[in-house]
């Protein structure tokens, strides 16, 4: 009995299952020559079963998130995980518009209507802003001394538009596709008009949870569609009020121009308001930031499955994470912790360090989205959000290795060059984030691995943290490494004080006090001849990392220095540098407000040059050594 | 149901696909018919006409928009010469002739050849013209 094997998918071998099938017959002997009238029909039969087998093989990789290509797919199949993909986002500046009316103004108050453009330039480039809303003043006194309007407001970038649509017995509930496919999401204003003869305009409201959502509520809903434009939806008189038939929906958005307008701070209305001779002017709060591009595809395909999975609730910290994550695409890594495993414990509260990603910044504004809009719907009762600054340990490097000239033909320099740039991609890749950890012989690995010549290397850790200074004012800082460092190792770059009405060069450094066990003196030390100049200015403590400096002014900074270093050396040759949390050992109630968990650390290479004027120390040096023994 | 002649060493689908006037099957061609069918079939096979197998034919279909002349002529029959070397084992060639037919735009193509195991020399004669 001839068998055929239908396990192939590629042509050669499916026509090669054909000619084992043909063997089998008695009929035709031809099958095997290229020529053959019967080695045609098996090209058209492997061609067939070839293109079905692609097709259905296409097809079932779209069926699945994880191998679907084309976005619409993705976006289909992250619809039914009950994700949105965000859309392009408008760059979005606060500003202060004041008008001085000329002398023949009358009127006691002024509208600016969310129809005037505001515009704002780059060096190539002319951006348009729109203020957010209508904006009514009376007559204040303005900066200038002058009396006008004055209006506080917060700017977005893009191009305003509008499309109505006309409701039939087919689209009661939608879907209404907006034709941009750049448009801003958070921008959409669905207003409904009773019909073209009845101009009673209704507003209606975005909801992304169903569980506020009557049958009377004026809902509407947005969803990716195929063609990668997002649509309007509304409800069915059970999930959501039903449209009528000649119901108008007049739907209103922003196309944004996406991340190229962050960063601009030069706005101007050249519009003319109150008439001839008025003066405008600008004052800006915060630059235009926000601005973001469409969700991609990986990133939908990562969220996507992660926001399913919090069930639309924010309980645990991989919770809060997704969730933020799925609202802002400028996020380079995000820890989340709570109060609990905070030192010393916080209860009630949730602690989030968000890190952007390079050019970007998290406004104000953004986490008060984060916390009003994302977090507080979702979240358990009595549970606060508290935000906290990522804050940077740099760690600098002193690499050296040992080569085996005979076995390369690279220079030292060439090796110093690739061994440089080995360290910079771990850094890159493994470290400069939020809960992530410098490991030493993971480094001391990679970088033995650059070259084969490279029999040995050795790395000296040393760690600095910078601290913004207010010039001229007794104050105290308090530095935490989260880790055990070597004793008197410590370190600060040169700074100018005041003692007893006269001013001195100096630095701080420390003194290991063998009476009192793991705890060092801080001193001061005069830069011209290291002798001590002021005794006890604080404390090291070598165990948990803790640096506190009591009541020193600092008047000025040495060399062109904007922030004051402390440096140290971790503890041991091959140390670690950890962002992990510090358990807590007690149980302790504290009304403390910031919280000193290492979570919201990120661990930073250190590139900057040595100055001796400042004694800021090099970041990262690579000193390749020629051997010829192994 | 067709049963299978013992004496015959190639047998082929007719690719008119014409009907056996008694047993209504596909009508097949046999031996020296058949391969003369497949000579046929690979000089109008133009490169990249069959799925996955694009070298598989030759530029003769091309080649009949040139200047019917002897120069054409001889390249033809190094073409076509080549084509049954290379893709045609059941067939030893003999000669190929190409006669460049000037009245008519044409090529007369005369090939002689043996096939493998019938004793006999076949010649086989066809007119290429172009059509359009």
């Amino acid at each position: 009995m001839a068998q055929l094997n239908v396990t192939e998918l590629d042509f050669a071998a499916i026509k090669q299952n054909l000619k084992i099938f043909m063997q089998s017959q008695e009929e035709f002997q031809d099958y095997n020559f290229d020529g053959a009238g019967l080695s045609i029909l098996l090209d058209i039969l492997a061609y067939n079963t070839h293109y079905n087998a692609t097709l259905a093989h296409l097809q079932s990789n779209e069926m699945f998130i994880d191998s679907a290509v084309k976005r619409n797919s993705v976006a289909s199949i992250a619809k039914t995980l009950g994700y949105t993909p965000t859309s392009r986002k408008s760059a979005r500046a606060n500003i202060i518009f004041q008008v001085d009316p000329p002398t023949t103004y009358s009127g006691t108050s002024l509208t600016i209507p969310r129809s005037t453009q505001f515009t704002a330039k780059t060096t190539n480039k002319t951006y348009t802003f729109y203020p957010k809303e209508d904006h009514v003043s009376g007559l204040v006194t303005l900066e200038t001394g002058q009396t006008g309007f004055s209006f506080p407001m917060e700017l977005i970038e893009g191009k305003r538009v509008s499309n109505n649509f006309v409701v039939d017995q087919s689209n009661k509930s939608g879907p209404f596709v907006i034709p941009n496919i750049n448009v801003d999401t958070t921008t959409i204003r669905v207003r409904i008009q009773e019909s073209s003869g009845n101009a009673t305009i209704t507003a209606w409201s975005y909801y992304d949870d169903i569980t506020l959502v009557d049958e009377t509520t004026r809902a509407f809903f947005i969803e990716e569609g195929p063609a990668g434009l997002y649509e309007i939806r509304f409800g069915d008189n059970i999930i959501g009020k039903q449209l009528s038939v000649g119901n108008i929906v007049l739907v209103d958005y922003i196309v944004s121009s996406g991340a190229a307008p962050n960063s601009i701070p030069n706005f101007s209305a050249t519009q003319t308001f109150t008439g001839s001779g008025e003066t405008k002017v600008v004052y800006l709060e915060s630059v235009a930031t926000g601005g973001q591009e469409k969700e991609s595809i990986d990133s939908i395909r990562y969220n996507a499955p992660k926001f399913n999975a919090t069930k639309n609730r924010v309980v645990t910290s991989q919770d809060y994470e997704t969730l933020i994550r799925s609202r802002f695409s400028n996020i380079n890594s995000i820890a989340v912790w709570g109060g609990e495993d905070n030192n010393p414990p916080i209860y009630g509260k949730v602690f989030i360090s968000i890190q952007p990603l390079p050019g970007s910044i998290i406004t104000q504004a953004d986490r008060d989205i984060i916390a009003r809009d994302i977090i507080r719907p979702r979240s358990v009762v009595s549970i606060q959000p508290e935000f906290v600054d990522p804050i940077q340990t740099y760690i600098g490097l002193d690499v050296s290795v040992n080569y085996n000239k005979t076995l390369t033909s690279l220079t030292s320099s060439r090796i110093e060059s690739e061994v440089r740039t080995v360290v910079q991609n771990y850094f890159t890749n493994n470290v400069n984030k939020l809960q992530k950890n410098f490991y030493y012989s993971k480094l001391l690995g990679l970088v033995i691995g650059t070259t084969e010549s490279i029999f040995s290397a050795s790395i000296q850790v040393k760690m600095h943290k910078r601290i913004p200074i207010i010039f001229g004012i007794f104050d105290d800082y308090e530095i935490r490494f989260n880790g055990n460092l070597e004793t008197e190792t410590l370190v600060s770059t040169n700074f100018n004080t005041t003692i007893t009405g006269r001013q001195y060069e100096v630095y701080i450094t420390d003194q290991h006090n063998m009476t009192v066990g793991d705890i060092g003196t801080l001193v001061l030390k005069r830069v011209s001849d290291d002798v001590i100049i002021g005794s006890n200015i604080g404390t090291v403590d070598y165990t948990t990392g803790v640096v506190k400096i009591n009541n020193i002014t600092v008047d000025s900074l040495s060399g062109e220095e904007t922030e004051l270093r402390i440096y140290v050396e971790p503890f041991g040759d091959a140390a670690n540098v950890l962002t992990t949390n510090l358990t807590s050992t007690t149980e302790s109630s504290t009304s403390a407000v910031f919280p000193y968990a290492s979570r919201n650390t990120v661990l930073t290479l250190d590139t900057s040059s040595a100055n001796a004027t400042a004694n800021t120390l090099a970041g990262l040096t690579v000193t390749a050594i020629a051997n010829s023994q192994e | 149901m067709a049963v299978k002649e013992t004496n015959r060493i190639y047998s082929d689908l007719d690719l008119s696909f014409g009907a056996h006037p008694i047993t209504g099957d596909v009508v097949k061609k046999y031996d020296v018919n058949s391969v003369k069918q497949a000579l046929k079939v690979l000089i109008l096979t133009q490169y990249y006409e069959r799925p996955f197998q694009p070298k598989l034919g030759s530029p003769v279909y091309g080649m009949l928009f040139d200047q019917v002349d002897t120069i054409t002529a001889n390249s033809l029959k190094l073409r076509i010469e080549l084509l049954i070397n290379k893709f045609e084992p059941r067939v030893r060639s003999q000669q190929v002739d190409v006669v460049p037919l000037y009245d008519e735009n044409a090529f007369e193509i005369t090939m002689y050849f043996y096939v493998i195991g019938v004793p006999d020399p076949v010649t086989f004669s066809t007119i290429l013209k172009r059509s359009r």
